[in-house]
């Protein structure tokens, strides 16, 4: 991972009657950002305001440093993208499919191409309707990666897949990241997905970034602090993320996204003994920013996006 | 405008899209079979040349109109599929993706009239029409031109309408103002053409001034709607 900004999205504003979109974020060389949200958050609308597909009404979209407006095919034929559900174009013959987009990438390397087949038993002769889901979404990772992108655009590539295949799919993913270190912007609802694939992870709630950070900070900063407390009330719920009292073991649960070691004088002092700290999934963090907790989440003082100057602080840390 | 993206795009309409390939093929086919057929009875029978040319301008436009139909048609199914996105999110202008579908359309209507076309010459050939050739040369100009502005307008259509509904009201609308146009003369009472404006209407149309004159308008009107068009869709707000 390098310094250097591949894909930089300021201010993009996309309106609709019900919903609006409204996101600043930027994605380092080598990195894979993974943008999470439940279904309706804007992430699909995201992609496409990214790719031209549909227009934004707001904001600014530089790829590699170029204007996307300005430069489009130039860029694009550094991006490679994978829709969601992979609609390539089920009438025509996976075969064609492959000559067709290899027709606009002057880069697409036939030989990498034909490999991926290969590894992946894919049956180009048959059409793209016939093939079933998850042979659709490896013939849609043959045409995101064939040319080397040096940007790969992945939109719920496992969205739909039974278990294995998606386990498949993920491993893919990781090993086409190994072999050609693109970098990679990937949504999903799927926190497996992500927590195996990304370095830094954005929640996307309701159109906007609730909050952008790597994934070794998320999962070293966000804790859960165990134990038992004779006066809940002292435990100020605009210090924590969430203060949960679980009636059944009588122990009460702090959230906290800003975890230290100091932290631990907090509690006792609030009246929690012998706190026990514990470690959260993503699953469990994503629960708190995004889901039924999200209200909560809101009024803590750490709800942001990332600044300018937090990026390239966050980002130097996560890369270390 | 990029070549190599405005080719695979015209490939992949005419060439590569199996159900648009099948059904074009047999509609060329079928056309052409029945034309055979017809051209056959005109031999046998020794039937008047001139009817074998009408009958044949028929089959060409309606073959010609088809096909650029069938493109539009496919257009709007990759809509509806979705996968009309995956075109937009490839490395080329929305005008060279607008410019490369119309001309799959032209090429595609151009493709459908040839086999029909050489029928009829070789029925007129046997028939020992010669004196028709020349009229069927600017049949089939006409047709052509035809062809070209309802292939320009239609896939305009196809490409900036993204609803079956607006699709519909379109097809409403213009179905109206031609029969709105075929009434005025009875509905502002205008004094119906006599036959001898008819007849000097009629030769002006097969003079080479009538027919560079209506070819200028075609090629122009088919040029404005393709300038309107590919503006409209280069703007559009989604393409989804």
């Amino acid at each position: 991972m390098s310094d250097t900004i591949v894909l930089e999205v300021e201010e993009l504003e996309k309106r609709y009657r019900d919903f609006s979109l409204r996101v600043s974020f930027r994605l380092a060389s080598g990195e894979v950002l993974g943008v999470v949200g439940p279904n309706g958050a804007g992430k699909t609308t995201l992609i496409h305001c990214v790719l031209g597909i549909v227009k934004r009404d707001r904001g600014r979209v530089r790829f590699f440093g170029l204007d996307v407006d300005q430069h489009e095919v130039e860029i694009k034929q550094r991006v490679g993208f994978f829709l969601e559900e992979a609609p390539l174009f089920r009438r025509m013959r996976a075969s064609d499919v492959l000559k067709f987009f290899a027709s606009f990438y002057p880069r697409w390397d036939w030989r990498l191409a034909n490999k991926m087949i290969q590894q992946f038993e894919l049956e180009v002769g048959k059409k793209v309707g016939e093939l079933s889901k998850g042979m659709r979404a490896k013939l849609g990772l043959v045409t995101a990666f064939s040319h080397r992108p040096e940007l790969v655009i992945l939109d719920e590539p496992t969205a739909g897949l039974d278990p294995g295949m998606r386990r498949e799919l993920v491993q893919i993913v990781r090993e086409l990241r190994r072999d050609f270190h693109p970098t990679i912007l990937l949504t999903s609802h799927i926190m497996a997905d992500i927590e195996d694939l990304a370095d830094r992870i954005a929640f996307l709630r309701e159109g906007e970034v609730a909050l952008i950070e790597s994934k070794t900070q998320l999962l070293h900063r966000w804790r859960r602090l165990r134990g038992r407390c004779r006066d809940v009330r002292r435990l100020d719920p605009g210090d924590w993320v969430a203060v949960e009292h679980d009636q059944a073991s009588g122990e009460v649960h702090v959230v906290t996204n800003r975890w230290s070691p100091a932290l631990m004088d907090r509690v006792r002092e609030a009246g929690l003994a012998d706190p026990e700290v514990c470690a959260l999934n993503l699953e469990e963090i994503y629960g708190y920013v995004i889901g039924a907790r999200g209200r909560e989440f809101e009024a803590s003082p750490a709800i942001r996006t990332e600044s300018a100057s937090e990026w390239v602080a966050n980002h130097r840390e996560s890369h270390r | 405008m990029e070549r190599e993206a405005l080719k695979a795009v015209i490939k992949k309409y005419v060439l590569y899209d199996h159900f648009f390939r099948r059904a074009y093929l047999v509609l060329v086919a079928q056309m052409s079979a029945i034309l055979l057929v017809f051209t056959a009875l005109f031999i046998v029978k020794k039937l008047p040349a001139a009817y074998l040319l009408l009958i044949s301008t028929g089959v060409w436009l309606g073959v010609g109109l088809a096909a650029s139909l069938m493109v539009a048609g496919a257009i709007q199914r990759e809509k509806a599929e979705g996968s009309f996105r995956t075109l937009r999110a490839l490395p080329l202008r929305a005008e060279t993706l607008f410019l490369g579908t119309i001309l799959s359309g032209v090429i595609a209507s151009i493709l459908a009239l040839v086999p029909p076309y050489l029928i009829t010459t070789i029925g007129l050939i046997v028939l020992r029409g010669w004196d028709l050739m020349l009229l069927q040369i600017r049949a089939g100009w006409a047709v052509l031109l035809i062809s070209f502005l309802f292939a320009s307008a239609g896939l305009t259509v196809a490409l900036c309408v993204n609803s079956p509904a607006v699709i519909l009201n379109v097809i409403v609308g213009f179905s109206t103002l031609v029969t709105l146009l075929a009434l005025s003369r009875t509905l502002l009472d205008l004094r119906p053409f006599s036959e001898e404006e008819l007849l000097r209407f009629a030769r002006f149309l097969l003079s080479l001034e009538g027919q560079a004159l209506i070819s200028a308008i075609v090629i122009v009107l088919s040029g404005a709607i393709l300038y309107l068009g590919s503006r409209i869709f280069s703007r559009q707000k989604s393409y989804v």
